[in-house]
């Protein structure tokens, strides 16, 4: 078969190859995504479902439950419900994700200049 | 009848066509997908604005100081903008912080952003938290904000007394109702542009909003 015959394919290749290195990136990509789903009672899971004469706290996100324990009962805590409550939060909270003891590393990997500039913003970001 | 040459002559000749024609079709017919909003954005009391209010074109940026995108535009690319439009009085960055986290530490940090943005001098804040977004979970940043309730009333009263709670919450029903996809988000007039953008990327977006 003569050469020619390729022609129209290897010009619709080149044409397609200045098409595509010419087009821009998705920069869409570069997007931080996150799903805005909050969860505004994350903090005090007060929903306690009933089963069985106890109760449990049901993280939606993941299904998880968290059951209370009547037999730990005291009187602050009359259904035993205070470890089931602490685990939920610990667990599905970001408050609770950093602890302590990250904060206090984190005070410490503070750089020069971002105490410059807590310094700076602690001394002129009121007006008077 | 046919001979195989001629055969595979016409099916590589269609083949060329097609690619062709689907080459054509996308480069000259197909315009960019760019999401429309059906009404524009207007300003709002506590919104942190870069620039003057008298400019030609506003941009609403949905934003967060956790985002290493958003902190890069603004340590990359904002200082040009601001050299070739803010300061020239063209544009203004309406910066909307958006974040999703019941974080009290965090909420907390925006809040005081906000407030010290409308009563007070928001400059070093912005550095700060573009330096270090983690800033806000350390003591010393507990006691700073302690310290600006303290010292101005009405920082105080904006941080406490639910302004700035409603201004956030109503940052991220807007987004939602936008349906927008995460941070950084552009909003320009009524077109959305997502993500980080490079200098002349952006300067493009400027331009074409600057002169239609």
């Amino acid at each position: 078969m003569k050469k020619i015959e390729f022609l129209p394919l290897l010009l619709s290749a080149l044409i397609m190859a200045v098409a595509v290195s010419c087009s821009d990136p998705k920069e869409e990509e570069f997007c931080q995504e996150f799903e805005l789903v909050t969860n505004p009672s994350c903090e005090a899971p007060t929903v306690c479902c009933p089963e069985e004469g106890n109760c449990y706290y049901l993280a939606t996100s993941t299904g998880k439950k968290y059951p209370c324990d009547a037999s730990q009962a005291t009187e602050n805590d009359k259904n035993g419900c205070d470890k089931a409550e602490n685990d939920y939060i610990n667990e599905n909270c970001d408050t609770t994700k950093m602890s302590v003891a990250d904060r206090k590393s984190i005070k410490l990997e503070l750089t020069a200049f971002t105490r410059k500039m807590m310094v700076k913003a602690r001394n002129y970001s009121l007006c008077n | 009848m046919l001979n195989k040459k001629k055969i595979v002559y016409i099916f590589i000749l269609t083949i060329s066509i097609i690619i062709f024609a689907i080459i054509v079709v996308k480069t000259f017919f197909v315009k960019d997908k760019i999401r429309q909003i059906e009404t524009e954005l207007s300003q709002r009391d506590l919104d942190i604005v870069f620039g003057n209010d008298s400019t030609l074109v506003s941009v609403f940026l949905y934003a967060n100081y956790g985002c290493p995108y958003c902190c890069k535009f603004f340590n990359e690319v904002y200082p040009a903008i601001e050299d070739e439009y803010i300061n020239s009085g063209k544009v203004k960055i309406i910066m909307r912080l958006t974040f999703n986290s019941a974080n009290q530490d965090l909420t907390t940090a925006m809040k005081v952003a906000v407030c010290v943005n409308k009563f007070g001098n928001y400059e070093y804040l912005h550095q700060l938290f573009l330096s270090q977004s983690n800033i806000v979970y350390t003591t010393d940043f507990h006691d700073m904000v302690d310290e600006f309730i303290d010292k101005d009333i009405q920082v105080a009263e904006c941080i406490l007394g639910g302004a700035a709670d409603e201004y956030i919450k109503d940052n991220i029903e807007e987004f939602e109702a936008l349906n927008l996809k995460g941070v950084p988000t552009f909003v320009i007039e009524s077109k959305i542009y997502y993500g980080f953008k490079e200098y002349d990327s952006f300067k493009k977006i400027l331009d074409y909003h600057l002169t239609h």
